[in-house]
């Protein structure tokens, strides 16, 4: 899967246009990667990827670039 | 492992009792944007909630609920041998709310009546502890009352306060000897989350604090549940030898459609068995899973028995899975009130 097909599943995720992200924009500076928004990506990894992530290996993650390389 | 298997005792109904206060999601606009209440529905799946009026409290709505059972089963007050009420909402510090409780539904002085502290897993631990109870002792009848006031509990401009809603319900049991299956039980605990799901100030540690609102972190809880809930449903059916066609009623507290949606796919469940009431009623935490069975009774057809397998995780962090087996008649309900209880002249009143 290419990135630019990840990142338009991530802006799914998080309810924002995928022209709002990039691969390293910190986590912390987008408003809408909230508690809801990590529920989804966690829903999206089992059913898209077959990976479950635990919630300490996803508050590791700190920027769209490591969401992104959850994602395989 | 603490499995269990109570012998010999029934349910006989289940009645919930909700707070006659609809809100719906979409018209939180006074503490919300719309748009993030559009998402919070979608990601939640609660488009309303039924939230306590003023004055209302859990053990109102469970007091409610328990008249109307008791009166619909025909049962002498001096009957009941043991009441436990289960919830995180409490009238006082002291004493218990189940002896508010047994003094205000006239019950005799020869009953047993305690609380527990529990949220989510509730009704899983209510119904092992009641029955072990029963199957120890004298008592021949009992009532199990779970309910909850999340609604005053967490913080209104927080999204709990859309996620939440309040209910109160009340299980009537009985000694059956010819009960045709027993009551079998999981129950665990994981305390080293106990912050997981925490109202830090106003107990006895930190009495004075501002933190009173119940937090949770819903990201370590989510994804703790969908790890552990599958796993605890999957063991206990293989202890037990229960195959998911023998259950008709997949009942499961109502945390939201998203861990739902997992433990569904995890344990391989059909989804036709396994109905939400939380986008009608939202996460009622300790009343859920009665809720869930109350619903499902009321709208199936009548005439057969129902397998239902419970289960339920919540503050604590605790949880636990139960299978109960009802009777074709057993009695269930639910209604809406605007009661609550005046301690001052000790009498109930209804709001305006």
């Amino acid at each position: 899967m290419t990135n630019e097909k990840k990142l338009e599943m991530l802006a799914d995720v998080m309810g924002v246009e995928v022209s709002e992200l990039s691969e390293d924009m910190a986590l912390d500076d987008i408003v809408k990667w909230d508690s809801l928004a990590s529920v989804n990506f966690i829903v999206m990894l089992d059913d898209e990827f077959d990976k479950q992530i635990g919630a300490g290996e996803l508050k590791s993650c700190k920027t769209v670039g490591d969401l992104l390389g959850q994602m395989e | 492992m603490p499995f269990g298997t109570i012998h010999n005792v029934s349910l006989r109904g289940i009645t919930c009792a909700l707070p006659d206060n609809r809100v719906f999601t979409r018209e939180r606009t006074d503490l919300f944007d719309a748009e993030e209440l559009k998402r919070f529905e979608e990601g939640t799946g609660v488009t309303s909630t039924c939230r306590t009026l003023e004055k209302q409290l859990a053990s109102d709505l469970c007091y409610e609920a328990a008249e109307a059972l008791l009166n619909k089963l025909g049962w002498e007050r001096e009957s009941i041998g043991a009441l436990i009420y289960i919830s995180s909402s409490f009238d006082y510090l002291a004493p218990a709310t189940a002896c508010v409780l047994q003094h205000r539904l006239g019950l005799s002085v020869e009953c047993i009546a305690e609380d527990i502290n529990m949220g989510c897993s509730a009704y899983v631990y209510g119904l092992a502890t009641i029955g072990s109870l029963m199957q120890t002792s004298d008592v021949k009848r009992a009532l199990l009352l779970c309910g909850e006031n999340s609604s005053k509990a967490v913080d209104p401009q927080s999204t709990s306060g859309l996620l939440y809603g309040d209910a109160g319900t009340a299980t009537a049991l009985e000694k059956d000897e010819r009960a045709a299956y027993p009551i079998h039980y999981l129950l665990l605990t994981d305390g080293n989350k106990f912050k997981s799901i925490f109202a830090r100030d106003g107990g006895e540690r930190h009495p004075h604090g501002e933190n009173n609102h119940v937090k949770t972190s819903s990201v370590d809880v989510f994804a703790f549940s969908i790890r552990e809930v599958p796993k605890s449903i999957i063991e206990f059916m293989e202890r037990f030898d229960i195959q998911r066609d023998d259950i008709d009623l997949y009942a499961f507290y109502q945390a939201n459609e998203k861990v739902i949606g997992r433990i569904i796919k995890w344990c391989k469940l059909p989804p036709e068995k396994v109905p939400l009431t939380l986008t009608k009623f939202g996460n009622t935490s300790a009343a859920s899973i009665p809720i869930v069975i109350a619903t499902d009774i009321l709208n199936r057809e009548h005439g057969s028995d129902v397998h239902v397998l419970a289960s339920g995780l919540g503050v604590g962090l605790s949880w636990g899975v139960a299978d109960i087996f009802l009777a074709k008649d057993m009695l269930a309900d639910m209604f809406f009130t605007r009661n609550y209880y005046d301690d001052d002249n000790d009498c109930t009143v209804t709001a305006p």
